[in-house]
């Protein structure tokens, strides 16, 4: 009966992925270990490969990332859904922003700020949103992507927003130790803040504390029977969830050295959304993914129909879903698990007819 | 230790002056037909609704206390339709169990264990996801999940809704061995009033709201009238 409940919500594809069958813990590990090796190999490389601008958007898309992660543990593995997270990426934004053109604050002390304050906006926010569950928390989320763009234009805060004309930043220069050009320097700054993001979330999600948000995500009520504090916890995740797209959109922030109320619109919290959906629900490498779906898909889709660029993206979009029902994530890990049987059986085989 | 318990939802009153007590080591089995308020009494028990009246556990009293605090003084609930946690291993969802256990890591292994020997095939199963698992061995992970917390008084919602009868009466018999090796009180609300009262100690059996007999089960088992009354004939 649970099997069929879980087909209805899509959720099969994590189902039939999920360390169920033939999924050992010890390939788990060596997918992990694979995994984490090439990407630190292409984190590398990319450098190297990469101009200028490219270097900057896919900085961008590791900023994305940042925030994927931290919507991904409150949505992917607590069940919450939020349509509003572009609300706290602005928040962040903003509250670097402010710090480095206005308090002169170095960067790293901007980005921590960005995240201890969106931390606190995150909790506050989450006190009320813990009597609403399922439309009514996604209404509710839905209220702060729209009222805060309006917000930061209004008059009265202007001294601190700039209202619309937004907050315009100096580009960020290397120190003089560090011999790398302004855009390598910040694509190093990305990679080390993704870098300490996929640690914390990975560590969050896998151990206690991920079992008991995984727990409130399936059953409420029996999570509390076995002890665990649900008030509490979705009111941290939710916390938690708002610190990471702080510091998502600190780091966004100082990529493009500007800040404007329209950067930050309801799109963009659904596209944040779309992105974890689309890199995988529950899947901390899902971010990653689900950040370069958000930043490259649109200028894919336009540079393939200039007149229908959207049409193209939800065919893209809609694709995706049949494809890959856990996710790119999903698909990447049934894919490795593919081509390791393959080196396997045909071990095996050229064994056998020695 | 119950006495004087009323319970409601909003504006509508469910359950009315109940009154009995649950000694360690003891089962107490609570019958009724549908809509009795037989989940309501154990919901209330377990702090998921509020109530009236007083009840204490082990000399606390435990009115206003919430439902994960409860978990943790040693009241576990083994909620209706099981709940497991369909998307987890059969390990991990053992594992939850003991997370408000106040056992060391190697104490906690005992216990996880101890659940396998009581129930082997959970050992065969134990990296299966639990939504894959047949309706008895949710029940029997389920119990075993509520076991490694280590509690004092279980409180079981029909385990054996939706199961063959054979897995019931095998459930029902490692009930019984675990009630006497952990000293654990137990709550047991069924419909299946046969079995219930075989293993029992003690019944109530509830009607609108209100207990209508009381007693050693042998005493209504043996009650005819009672049985007709609430259980009709031909159940027996």
């Amino acid at each position: 009966m649970d099997l069929a409940r879980q087909c209805d919500q899509g959720k099969v594809g994590i189902l039939l992925n999920r360390r169920s069958q033939g999924y050992d813990a010890g390939f788990e590990q060596l997918g992990n270990i694979g995994g984490t090796v090439i990407l630190l190999l292409a984190a590398t490389c990319l450098p190297f490969v990469l101009k200028g601008y490219q270097l900057f958007q896919v900085s961008l898309a590791l900023s994305y990332a940042v925030t994927l992660l931290g919507l991904n543990l409150l949505t992917g593995w607590t069940g919450q859904i939020s349509i509003g997270h572009g609300a706290f990426v602005a928040v962040g934004a903003y509250v670097a922003a402010f710090a480095v053109a206005k308090l002169g604050s170095p960067y790293v002390v901007a980005i921590l700020l960005a995240i201890v304050i969106c931390f606190a906006v995150g909790l506050a926010f989450g006190i009320p949103a813990l009597r609403f569950e399922g439309h009514h928390l996604a209404l509710m989320t839905f209220v702060l992507a729209i009222f805060l763009p309006q917000l930061l234009k209004a008059e009265r805060f202007v001294p601190l927003t700039g209202g619309v004309n937004g907050i315009t930043l100096k580009k960020p220069l290397p120190p003089e130790w560090l011999p790398v050009n302004s855009d390598l320097f910040l694509y190093m700054i990305s990679c080390s803040i993704l870098a300490v993001g996929f640690f914390l979330a990975w560590n969050l999600g896998r151990g206690r504390i991920g079992r008991a948000l995984l727990a409130i995500r399936e059953h409420p009520t029996a999570a509390a029977a076995m002890g665990v504090n649900v008030a509490f916890f979705k009111i941290m995740v939710f916390g938690i969830s708002a610190a990471f797209a702080g510091a998502g959109g600190a780091l966004g922030a100082l990529l493009v050295q500007y800040v404007s109320p329209d950067s930050f619109t309801l799109f963009l919290s659904i596209s944040l959304l779309v992105g974890i959906v689309v890199g995988g629900l529950g899947s901390v490498s899902g971010a990653l993914f689900g950040g370069f779906f958000i930043l490259f898909v649109p200028s894919i889709a336009e540079n393939v129909s200039k007149a229908m660029p959207w049409t193209v993206y939800g065919a893209f979009l809609i694709a995706l879903m049949f494809l890959a029902p856990d996710g790119i994530a999903g698909l990447v890990g049934r894919l490795g698990h593919w081509i390791v049987e393959q080196v396997v059986s045909r071990n095996s085989r050229s064994r056998g007819t020695e | 230790m119950v006495s004087g318990l009323y319970a409601s939802y909003g504006p509508i009153q469910v359950l009315r002056d109940i009154n009995f007590a649950v000694g360690e080591g003891k089962m107490l089995c609570v019958l009724g037909a549908n809509g009795a308020g037989k989940t309501t009494l154990l919901r209330a028990l377990s702090g998921m609704i509020p109530f009236q009246g007083s009840v204490t556990f082990r000399g606390q009293p435990i009115k206003g206390v919430p439902t994960h605090r409860l978990a943790r003084m040693g009241i576990v609930h083994v909620p209706e339709l099981r709940g497991t946690f369909a998307e987890l291993s059969v390990e991990e969802n053992l594992r939850l169990g003991a997370l408000c256990s106040t056992a060391n890591q190697r104490e906690k292994l005992e216990d996880r264990d101890r659940v396998f020997s009581y129930f082997p095939r959970l050992q065969e199963r134990s990296r299966q996801q639990a939504g894959s698992l047949s309706g008895g061995e949710q029940q029997m992970l389920a119990i075993g999940r509520a076991l490694v917390s280590r509690p004092k008084l279980m409180l079981m919602d029909e385990p054996s809704f939706g199961l063959a009868p054979q897995i019931v009466t095998e459930i029902y018999k490692i009930l019984t061995v675990l009630k006497d090796d952990h000293q654990l009180g137990v709550i047991l609300v069924e419909q299946h009033a046969a079995l219930a009262l075989e293993l029992a100690d003690d019944a109530v059996v509830i009607a609108s709201g209100q207990i209508v007999v009381s007693g050693p089960s042998r005493e209504i088992k043996a009650d005819s009238r009672i049985q007709e009354s609430y259980f009709g004939a031909e159940n027996y």
